[in-house]
């Protein structure tokens, strides 16, 4: 959770700073270290043991990653409770609950078309958050540099991220409330890199037969938000609309209008369908993300996001409806 | 054995409930129990009965609890009470409430009823509460729970609103991953529960 968002946004950060072109010398080596951090997540084949922090909840996960030049493949394993797993490579995505019976295995979405849209949110980056070289640390037994992301107002978290000076890979990654204390903190207490792939077991699930299994169904992406009666009004400085889609709604029969809003960093989805009495009514949180939910003119709005409650809460009474106006 | 010597070692084992025996009257009456199996049911009976009455919920075999008894008397020889590993002191108010009347098969009955009521309580245990187990101070009330932690969406009671949520977070996730693989970006799935 705090890693997507992280090489999100630092993939815009990247484009954003020869942009502005006026970071100072220990600007430039954010820029090279949040650079060859991308390609590290990325590229290298690494496997390690992380521990996440959050709302006083300690969750402890394994990972898994190989590259090679065409493909990545991922394993992620719960190590605590029910030992829940993601497996992904770039055509599709594995989850596995056993506490639910249930694997479910989807298409990744298409990537068309994503740099182009966010390239024009980078300009607005460095007017939202402040970026900082703090200085060396150790984690997992490795020396690190740490780096930054302040935000400048209210509405977004901020990040502190300690890079492994040899790989450039995130050791720790806390994020932060706007008086720098940590929401979250995601640390490797183990962590290998390798110079070859290191083998990503097949999973065994016992009783299988008795999951559901779930293919689901690719989702259809249009670029364009023309399509929708929905528009926002008054958005958090920086926020704007990087994804619309419009889809069936499960079970309810209807269809669901689903927008992705972003700053070029911090992202978060607003749903609008018709209301129904399974929806979300006000806010509510799970760890960092959280969410809000009201009704408007027969139609449930909720939006869910890595993003403070004044954020989800702002942006569900941003909502409006075209055809009304 | 006469009915008065029954009353008599009836006594004494809620006695020794109680903590009210000598170190030397608690070993005898601990190897009637092990020697007796009437004896070894009814300190079992007793013991949760009184565990039901006080609202703990909690309940040792006789055989755990009289074994235990038996190493901290061999151990400490004096002063039972206050070496006692586990708790078997009595709320002094329900002495008698339970011993003398409880006879037959009504009291098996019941006995049968509270305990389909009280054993689902020992699988749950708080860290939190863990040392309540030692204290010889189990309040009514507190008994040790093992709760699993979880991690959940604040403030919800309906699993449908829940389950909702985390449908849009795993599809958001999906959605606002631009760059294709992150490091973590399914780190939620793995961590959060999804009661569905």
């Amino acid at each position: 959770m705090v890693m997507r968002g992280l090489v999100f946004i630092f993939s815009l950060f990247l484009l954003a700073l020869p942009a502005q072109g006026s970071t100072e010398g220990r600007g430039g080596d954010v820029r090279d270290w949040l650079q060859r951090m991308v390609n590290a997540v990325h590229s290298l084949n690494y496997e390690g043991t992380f521990v996440y922090l959050h709302n006083n909840q300690l969750e402890s996960m394994r990972i898994v990653h190989n590259a090679d030049e065409d493909n990545e493949k991922e394993r992620l394993l719960s190590l605590n409770g029910v030992p829940r797993e993601v497996i992904r490579d770039n055509a599709s995505v594995t989850c596995i609950a056993p506490d639910a019976q249930s694997v479910s295995i989807a298409n990744r979405v298409g990537s068309y078309g994503f740099r182009a849209v966010f390239a024009a949110d980078i300009s607005q980056l460095s007017n939202l958050y402040d970026f900082h070289m703090l200085g060396e640390a150790r984690v997992a037994d490795r020396p690190a540099m740490v780096l930054a992301i302040v935000p400048r107002d209210a509405f977004r978290y901020g990040y502190r991220i300690y890079l492994d000076k040899q790989h450039a890979l995130p050791l720790k990654t806390d994020m932060l409330d706007r008086s720098g204390e940590a929401l979250s903190q995601l640390m490797f207490t183990q962590l290998q890199v390798h110079s070859g792939k290191s083998e990503i077991e097949t999973i065994s699930l016992e009783g299988k037969e008795h999951y559901r299994w779930e293919l689901q169904k690719p989702i259809k992406t249009l670029q364009e938000k023309n399509g929708s009666r929905w528009s926002f009004e008054g958005l958090p400085e920086g926020f704007k609309i990087i994804l619309y889609s419009r889809r069936k709604a499960g079970e309810r029969g209807g269809e669901v209008d689903h927008f992705v809003l972003s700053d070029g960093l911090a992202s978060l989805s607003v749903y609008v369908e018709p209301a129904a009495d399974d929806d979300l009514r006000g806010g509510s949180n799970i760890g960092t993300i959280n969410a809000y939910g009201s009704v408007r003119e027969g139609f449930q709005v909720t939006v869910v996001g890595e993003v403070p409650a004044l954020t989800v809460e702002h942006i569900a009474s941003a909502l409006r409806n075209n055809l009304v106006e | 054995m006469t009915m008065k010597q029954t009353d008599d070692i009836n006594e004494q084992v809620s006695a020794l409930l109680d903590d009210e025996l000598s170190p030397g009257e608690a070993s005898r009456i601990l190897d009637s129990l092990v020697d007796d199996p009437g004896l070894h049911a009814r300190w079992d009976r007793y013991h949760l009965i009184g565990d039901v009455m006080r609202g703990e919920a909690v309940r040792f075999s006789a055989d755990s609890v009289a074994q235990r008894v038996r190493q901290s008397l061999d151990q400490q020889g004096t002063d039972l009470p206050a070496m006692n590993p586990i708790s078997i002191s009595r709320a002094r108010r329900f002495r008698g409430r339970w011993v003398k009347p409880a006879s037959g098969a009504a009291l098996a009955a019941s006995v049968a009823i509270l305990s389909v009521l009280a054993f689902p309580e020992l699988t749950r245990y708080t860290a939190d509460e863990g040392e309540v187990l030692a204290s010889k101070q189990a309040m009514p009330g507190a008994a040790p729970i093992l709760v699993e932690s979880r991690t959940r969406w604040k403030n919800l009671k309906e699993p449908k609103v829940e389950s909702k949520l985390n449908r849009y977070l795993i599809d958001h996730n999906e959605f606002a991953d631009p760059g294709g693989m992150g490091v973590l970006p399914y780190t939620s799935f793995v961590s959060y529960d999804s009661s569905r």
